[in-house]
């Protein structure tokens, strides 16, 4: 299996920290920044990560003006998929609503976070986010 | 043709005097009890100079026989207005009493004089005229007793001003002499009043459907009232609400309590505007004590003057109060549940993450100090979830009934620290600027302090939410505090645009929002000024710049220090 990447967007230094140790530990490499312009920083400067993982109450930039964001950009500076992670506690959101292949709700469960990560790269074929280049 | 005019004269100024006599005595029946006496006394002056004008004119045994009888009358009522009960309830009619009583000794005179008069024609009319001519300066006197007395309706006291003031244009028009143009004047004039005297039906009938209409209205207030008889005190009339305050029915003893008790803090100080509400506390025999805010005025009540007390239960309406408190409360505590939810998520996750990073380093035997700072970590994230339970502790608190001094720097720091982190999510700056002497107290209930600024601060955030803004400016909310004399101004202002025209003067009432159902309560600033009064303080807000800004004052002491004054 190829080394797969994640970039970890949270505004919560401890919390981005401690999802990227847990990739790490598991053989994957992540990347942490706590901005939505620091993660499109990141990403134009062509670190193409397999998964974009991003919260989505954040100051500055929330989660969903980064999607959109990332969504236009070039295709091959997309990261794979894109999954959100976000502490609201509304249980009717869905994925489709923020443009995302998943959404997680905080406190995550990492096993379960893994576990669906790892179905997604094994189930879904290969290739960039299919975001509409614009 | 002298006499022929005379007797025309006569029989006008009879007819005239009929005419006065009919209307005089409608009104009386619509003044009634209320003045009667006063009423009396200025009929029968009004019949004397009826009396002597006649006698004036035809000087015969006749006339003077009836001009003898209504003096004695006059004489006879006179005393009545100082002397009886009803009469004592003339207003001011001590500094009456001496003028009525030179007019009874007017009377003797002229009674006195009247037995001896000479049988000649022009003698007795030049002393009926000077009789007259010495009556006519005190009839102004029981005028405005009689105004004083009673409460008039509008048309009818109008209408008697009128009939009071007619006598008197007679003897200018019998000094023109024309017999004719005088009886067609008088016709007028009788024309004229018969048009008046169906004026005055109307009235009446308005009169007495405006009492009715009261009386309902008066039963379906919600307030207790009461109408008391004032020299008595007797119960006159309580509506539902009265009799269910005091819980039985006029004549009870309880009642001559309550009537003695809400007269006597009337007091003297009786005037109709503003602030003549007197709080009123009131056992009621089965336990209950009544708290009471009581206003007394005077009205007619069935043509009779009567004192109105109305009374408002305040242990009712403090109940009410902590009930909007506490409704305002939640309401807002729902408004943020949200907020809260996500904030408790971040350590949770933070937390769980830490725990399993923790776990897994045991298994590769990682070194004790990683697993040691996971721990540290996790405890620290514990205490967050803990700050924020504590301040949702704070806010759910029950408010204390009494006042407290409290730091006012905190109090600040721990309200704006509970919309932070919202803030800082909403991408809004919150700028403090704080010029306060050290250890500056204020006086009050500091969680109900502290919900008072993070409703503002919480409607700053939302207005930035709710329309277009006109600046580009950056989000931003400026919180201030400093002394301005011997109070202290806690200022919030933001740049969002402002207050909506339509709730600018309404603000602080409770109910009003123009926020939807979910997200607005209207109680916020309602709630806000009821906290800060409670403190002794005001609350004022308006639109200034491209904002809202609202500035609370509230007294201050800085413990431990000589004067409270400006920071050093
Ligand atoms: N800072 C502000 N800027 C603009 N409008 C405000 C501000 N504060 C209050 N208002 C207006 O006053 C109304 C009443 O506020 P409030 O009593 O706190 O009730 P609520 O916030 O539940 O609507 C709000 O609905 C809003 O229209
Ligand atoms: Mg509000």
């Amino acid at each position: 299996m190829p080394p797969r990447s994640v970039l970890i967007c949270d505004d919560e230094p401890e919390l981005a920290e401690e999802i990227a140790e847990f990739f790490i530990a598991l053989g994957w490499s992540a990347r942490i920044v706590n901005s939505g312009p620091e993660a499109l920083r990141l990403l134009e400067s062509g670190f193409s990560p397999t998964f974009l993982m991003t919260d989505l109450r954040m100051p500055g930039m929330t989660g969903e003006e980064l999607i959109a964001r990332v969504r236009r950009l070039p295709a091959h500076l997309r990261p794979r998929y894109v999954v959100v992670v976000t502490g609201h506690i509304w249980e009717t959101m869905t994925p489709a609503e923020f443009d995302a292949d998943r959404l997680f709700t905080k406190p995550i469960d990492p096993d379960a976070l893994v576990a669906e990560l790892d179905r997604m790269t094994g189930a879904l074929p290969a290739g960039p986010y299919r975001g509409e280049a614009s | 043709m002298l006499i022929a005019t005379s007797i025309g004269m006569l029989v006008a100024t009879l007819e005239l005097y009929r005419s006065q006599s009919a209307q005089q005595a409608l009104l009386a029946t619509s003044i009634r009890t209320s003045g009667w006496v006063a009423y009396q006394a200025e009929l029968e002056f009004v019949n004397t100079h009826m009396a002597l004008e006649i006698a004036r004119v035809i000087p015969g045994d006749a006339q003077l026989a009836d001009l003898s009888l209504r003096m004695e009358i006059l004489l006879s009522r006179l005393p009545i207005l100082y002397d009886s009960e009803e009469g004592r309830m003339i207003a001011q009619i001590d500094l009456f009493k001496p003028r009525i009583q030179e007019i009874e000794r007017l009377l003797e005179t002229c009674l006195d004089q009247l037995q001896s008069l000479p049988p000649d024609a022009a003698a007795r009319a030049s002393a009926v005229s000077r009789w007259r001519d010495e009556l006519e300066p005190y009839g102004p006197i029981l005028k405005t007793m009689l105004r004083e007395s009673v409460l008039f309706n509008e048309q009818i006291g109008e209408r008697e001003r009128q009939l009071a003031e007619t006598p008197a244009t007679i003897p200018v028009v019998l000094g023109f002499g024309s017999g004719g143009v005088l009886i067609m004047l008088l016709l007028l004039q009788l024309r004229r009043d018969r048009r008046a005297l169906g004026e005055i039906r109307t009235a009446r009938a308005a009169q007495q459907g405006l009492e009715t209409s009261l009386k309902s209205l008066i039963d379906a207030v919600p307030a207790g009232i009461v109408l008391v008889r004032p020299g008595t005190r007797e119960v006159l009339f309580a509506n539902p609400r009265a009799r269910s305050l005091i819980g039985s029915d006029g004549g009870h003893p309880d009642w001559a309590a309550l009537t003695s008790a809400a007269l006597a803090v009337s007091g003297e100080t009786e005037s109709d505007q503003g602030e003549d509400r007197k709080p009123l506390v009131l056992n009621r025999p089965d336990g209950r004590i009544l708290s009471l805010l009581t206003v007394v005025r005077d009205m007619v009540w069935q043509a009779e003057p009567v004192k109105l007390i109305a009374m408002a239960d305040l242990t009712k309406l403090r109940d009410t109060e902590l009930q909007l408190v506490h409704a305002s409360k939640l309401a807002s505590l729902g408004e943020m549940a949200s907020a809260i939810g996500h904030e408790l998520n971040q350590p949770l996750s933070v937390i769980r993450l830490a725990a399993e990073n923790a776990l897994r380093g045991l298994d590769r035997s990682i070194g004790r100090d990683v697993t040691a700072s996971k721990l540290v970590r996790i405890v620290g994230q514990v205490e967050r979830a803990q700050r924020i339970t504590d301040q949702i502790r704070r806010y759910g608190r029950l408010p204390s009934s009494q006042n407290q001094h409290f730091p006012l720097r905190p109090a600040l720091d721990l309200a704006i620290g509970f919309v932070a982190n919202q803030y800082r999510l909403a991408g809004i700056a919150l700028l403090g600027s704080f010029d306060l002497p050290a250890g500056i107290e204020v006086s009050g209930d500091q969680t109900m302090f502290e919900q008072v600024i993070v409703n503002l601060l919480v409607n700053s955030k939302d207005a930035f939410a709710e329309g277009p803004r006109r600046s580009s400016a950056p989000l931003t909310v400026h919180v201030s505090a400093k002394i301005e004399g011997s109070v202290v101004a806690i200022s919030v202002s933001d740049n969002a645009g402002g207050i909506a025209q339509i709730v600018l003067d309404r603000l602080f009432q409770p109910l009003v929002t123009t926020k939807p159902a979910e997200k607005g309560t209207g109680l916020g600033l309602a709630l806000a000024r009821k906290i800060v009064r409670d403190m002794a303080g005001e609350i004022v807000g308006g639109n200034r710049d491209d904002g809202a800004t609202f500035v609370i004052t509230v007294p201050f002491q800085i413990p431990d220090c000589a004067a409270p004054g400006g920071p050093s």
